[in-house]
């Protein structure tokens, strides 16, 4: 090993040397085969029920909610299904007129503001997102990391519900780069937290939210 | 199991091999490839060989580019605030990791599941420095407990049962743990959160990195990728270099076919993208890109795809070898066809000779392989390492094999050496002859024996073949063909 | 008149004489007449196979001389053997050298009986009679390797009062491998002793295994727990029953 060289040098090198051969290749266009054809939407319709299949597919739960009324009655019986005493949400935009916090605060829940810092967030009963888009092949949810909505916010407490709206929807994975692929951090997640590890048994729930929720907002 | 400094005796460790481990690998990987074909056909097989193309396609280009996509991806990720580092070897980048936990007073580090630094033995040298280490794949984590290695790279604890898992829980986190799988991943998750909340720092792996902005890939279904990069002040990623893929086309591309791949689902729970530093997520983030004999495996034209490796598990679940003899028998933390080729490329074939002869050569794993690695073709082409060495090592076989092999084929090379053997096979196996059968052999055609009879030496095809043209010859008289 | 040169394999010759015998009578009485080059011996499989290329090489040329100066189509009853002349061969030697030429040109000529017969002959119903309960496995070199899955099929389901049930995990490897077989002995025993669980477990009276090393590891192994199924080669049926 050169001592003089550094250890990025010497790597770099090694490398160079072993792929000499190429080195003149240009390296667009990428392999044409790469393209891979992404999938073709169905109708809206189609789209709807294929993400609320997917979403159950993968133990979460979805369902479609029209104005507010009926966010209300939604929100009312998550709150008692699953004893909610805590709750934050993010200050996206499309929550506003839902009046989010007004109705949890009628259900005796206590808000948490989404802050800084997020480990605030571990005893966090419901946490509250909005999706900026949905992949209805596999019942994905894209969340895209900002101050408001920070990661913590849909890993931490127990209970996970995203809001998507279905003009987010998007037919593949390809797309949901195209939009995300500039941010320092976003995640697509897709069903509950999961694992099979013990003797190939799935169990829900082992470190990040237990139950997972998709409201598509019409 | 890190890589191995001495031999490794694939037939012994086959001989010792427990079997409950086997059984238990047997289920665990039936179900995972039952999964797996449900998932492929909803796909289509069409589609699924033309995705199959396509991941190969951009995996070889990715690896024939590597120190330009390398250079993009430390340029990008500095960008992006964060730090690159480089490693040779083992050594170098266990002094990286801890040096950056020194340097930050960390007492205790969660850990998201990562094959590379096991490789490497990162844990026993963070614990070596009093510095807690807790792994947070659940599999990993039981393992771990239990002082013992992953017997799978996808389903580490997949040889243990749910009863010797709550044995352990009851002993190791004093508790009082039932054999049901809900309540001991309940009691994994109520022990590992404050742990989460605690670290000081958090080290991941990476399943990719995007050359196109400087993204770091981690997937996992169960949210520790996620717990362990996001809550912790300090986020070390070790990836290895063979790890970069040039774009983000790419990335759908190989996330398709690892989730199916992997478990049989089309998506795996968490798939997390991150670049460099952001606000509200860790102040610092370290990539330590390493290297340990890649840059070496790569100068090989034919060995170098398997540096393609998505680290799906699928040739293992396939392996007629693998579900006989269970993970461990490979002797290091690679294992089933992939760990045949890697650990003798990484390790040499005097340590790891053995391991590209324990396959039949029957190309189920190629079958499944999501890019296309030709393993049959490289483990013939290591095979030959070992036997007459290459550009890359002198040959490691004994001697006296090689003399036997020359004599071997100048017998069956000669027809006339060739039909004076099988005429004295034919007389001399007269005493070991049972009807129709050689039950028992001399060594070293003993080892046939063991398992089951071998067929004596029956007639003379050539002889009949005489009579029979003569035969023909004398009916047709003079007709010509 | 069809011509073929019989490629009769080392394992064949010695250990399944009876296969190849079959094999002639089959071939003659479909109108194939046959040429039996007498110089081949072995086509160095076993030698490339456990890393001794350079052996396996000059074993290959000495093949390649043996069916240099015939004609018409190389047949053997072995998908391995088969395989590896028409892939390896060509990828021994350097491209644009003679010897690669030679063995392009030889590769196109061979094929796997089974192969020779549906896909060259255009044959399936070669009029046999086997009345028994049969399950068929699936040689690894002959189906992964060569692409032959359906032809052994074709012709089974084409004989007369033979009926054919599935076998359980028909395409997972008997543990034959060749070297492997003597190189891990244990591992071998052990992936026989599946493959005969589920010969077994299927009821059939006869396993079909076309392929001359798998077909004595899975009939020296059936001997050993003195299982009454018979392990039998493709042509062995084909033959039975046929007018002769």
């Amino acid at each position: 090993m050169s001592s003089h060289l550094s250890a990025r040098e010497t790597i770099l090198g090694d490398i160079r040397r072993a792929v000499a051969a190429y080195a003149l290749s240009p390296l667009e266009p990428l392999p044409a085969k790469a393209q891979f054809a992404p999938r073709k939407e169905g109708s809206p319709e189609e789209e709807m029920e294929r993400m609320l299949r997917e979403v159950r597919r993968l133990n979460g739960q979805a369902q479609r909610i029209g104005g507010r009324d009926e966010f209300a009655a939604a929100m009312t019986g998550l709150v008692r299904n699953e004893a909610v005493r805590t709750a934050a949400f993010s200050d996206h935009p499309l929550l506003e007129p839902y009046g989010v916090a007004e109705i949890l605060k009628d259900l005796g829940v206590r808000l948490l503001p989404p802050g800084p810092d997020g480990r605030r967030l571990a005893e966090c009963d419901l946490g509250m997102t909005v999706a900026d888009a949905a992949i209805p092949e596999t019942g994905t949810v894209l969340l895209r990391t900002t101050k408001g909505q920070a990661d913590h916010l849909s890993i931490l407490p127990r209970i996970h519900l995203a809001l998507v709206c279905p003009a987010a929807f998007l037919p593949d994975l390809h797309q949901a780069f195209a939009l995300a692929k500039g941010d320092r951090h976003f995640v697509l997640v897709s069903g509950s937290s999961r694992t099979a590890d013990i003797e190939k048994v799935l169990t829900l729930g082992v470190h990040g939210p237990k139950s997972f929720h998709v409201w598509i907002c019409d | 199991m890190t890589l191995p400094v001495s031999k490794i005796d694939f037939r012994e460790n086959s001989r010792s091999a427990s079997p409950a481990i086997v059984k238990a690998t047997q289920n665990s990987t039936r179900t995972a490839l039952k999964k797996r074909a449900e998932v492929v056909d909803e796909f289509g097989e069409e589609r699924w060989q033309e995705l199959r193309r396509a991941g190969h396609e951009v995996r070889l280009h990715a690896l024939t580019h590597l120190n330009r996509y390398l250079a993009k991806v430390e340029q990008n990720i500095v960008a992006a605030g964060g730090k690159v580092h480089w490693a040779r070897d083992a050594e170098e980048a266990k002094g990286i990791v801890l040096g950056l936990a020194s340097r930050h007073g960390v007492k205790s580090i969660v850990k998201a599941k990562s094959m590379v630094s096991e490789e490497i033995g990162l844990n026993e040298a963070l614990e070596a420095k009093g510095i807690r280490v807790f792994e947070t794949d659940l599999g990993e984590f039981i393992v771990q407990l239990a002082g013992q290695h992953p017997s799978h790279i996808t389903a580490p604890a997949l040889h243990m049962t749910k009863e010797e898992i709550a044995e352990l829980f009851r002993e190791k986190l004093k508790i009082d743990a039932r054999p049901v799988p809900e309540e001991l991943t309940e009691h994994a998750r109520l022990a590992l959160r404050k742990e989460f909340l605690n670290a000081g720092m958090g080290i991941s792996g990476g399943n990719f990195l995007i050359a196109e902005t400087g993204t770091l890939v981690i997937v996992t279904n169960e949210g520790n990728g996620r717990m362990s990069t996001t809550l912790p002040p300090v986020h070390v990623a070790v990836v290895g270099i063979e790890k970069v893929i040039p774009d983000w086309e790419s990335a759908a591309v190989l996330l398709k076919l690892l989730a199916r791949s992997v478990s049989g689902s089309k998506i795996t729970a968490y798939n997390t993208f991150i670049t460099g530093i952001r606000e509200g997520g860790p102040k610092e983030f370290h990539l330590v890109l390493l290297d340990n004999g890649r840059s070496r495996i790569l100068a090989d034209e034919v060995a170098r795809e398997a540096l393609m490796c998505i680290r799906c598990g699928a040739c293992m679940n396939t392996c007629p070898v693998y579900n006989q003899v269970g993970g461990y028998a490979y002797g290091a933390v690679y294992q089933g066809p992939i760990g045949s080729m890697l650990t003798p490329l990484m390790m040499g074939t005097a340590i790891a000779g053995g391991l590209p002869f324990a396959s039949t050569l029957c190309g189920a794993c190629a079958e499944l392989c999501p890019v296309m690695i030709p393993i049959p073709e490289i483990l013939l082409h290591l095979r030959k390492r070992f036997v007459e060495g290459d550009a890359f090592e002198r040959p490691s076989v004994p001697g006296g094999l090689k003399g036997m092999a020359a004599i071997g084929r100048r017998i069956l090379g000669s027809p006339a050496l060739y039909r004076l053997g099988a005429r004295l096979a034919r007389i001399f196996q007269a005493p070991l002859r049972r009807g129709d059968w050689l039950p028992a052999l001399p060594p070293p055609l003993n080892r046939w024996t063991l398992a089951r009879p071998f067929p004596a030496f029956k007639g003379d095809f050539r002889r009949w073949w005489k009579g029979h043209t003569a035969t023909a010859g004398s009916k047709e008289g003079k007709t010509h063909e | 008149m069809e011509k073929v040169q019989l490629f009769v394999t080392c394992m064949g010759e010695n250990l399944l004489p009876d296969v190849l015998q079959k094999m002639v009578l089959l071939l003659e009485r479909l109108g194939v007449s046959c040429g039996f080059p007498e110089d081949q011996t072995c086509c160095g499989q076993p030698f490339f196979n456990s890393g001794f290329q350079k052996e396996g090489r000059k074993m290959a040329l000495r093949w390649m001389a043996a069916f240099a100066d015939t004609e018409g189509t190389i047949v053997a009853p072995s998908g391995s053997c088969i395989e590896f002349v028409k892939h390896r061969y060509p990828a021994m030697f350097p491209p644009g050298s003679a010897e690669h030429e030679l063995a392009l040109r030889t590769a196109e000529r061979v094929m796997e009986v089974s192969q020779y017969l549906v896909n060259a002959l255009k044959v399936t119903d070669v009029g046999a009679f086997f009345p028994h309960r049969v399950v068929c496995h699936s040689p690894c070199h002959l189906t992964r390797g060569l692409g032959v899955r359906n032809e052994p099929l074709e012709l089974l389901r084409a004989v007369r009062g033979l009926e054919l049930v599935p076998l359980e995990a028909a395409d997972t490897c008997c543990g034959f491998g060749g070297i492997f077989s003597v190189v891990y002995p244990e591992v071998s025993r052990a992936m026989m002793a599946s493959k005969l669980e589920q010969i077994v477990a299927s009821g059939a009276d006869v396993v079909i295994v076309s392929e001359p090393g798998c077909l004595v590891n899975v009939r020296g192994g059936l001997r050993k727990i003195r299982s009454d199924v018979r392990a039998m080669h493709l042509i062995e049926v084909l033959a039975e029953g046929g007018a002769s």
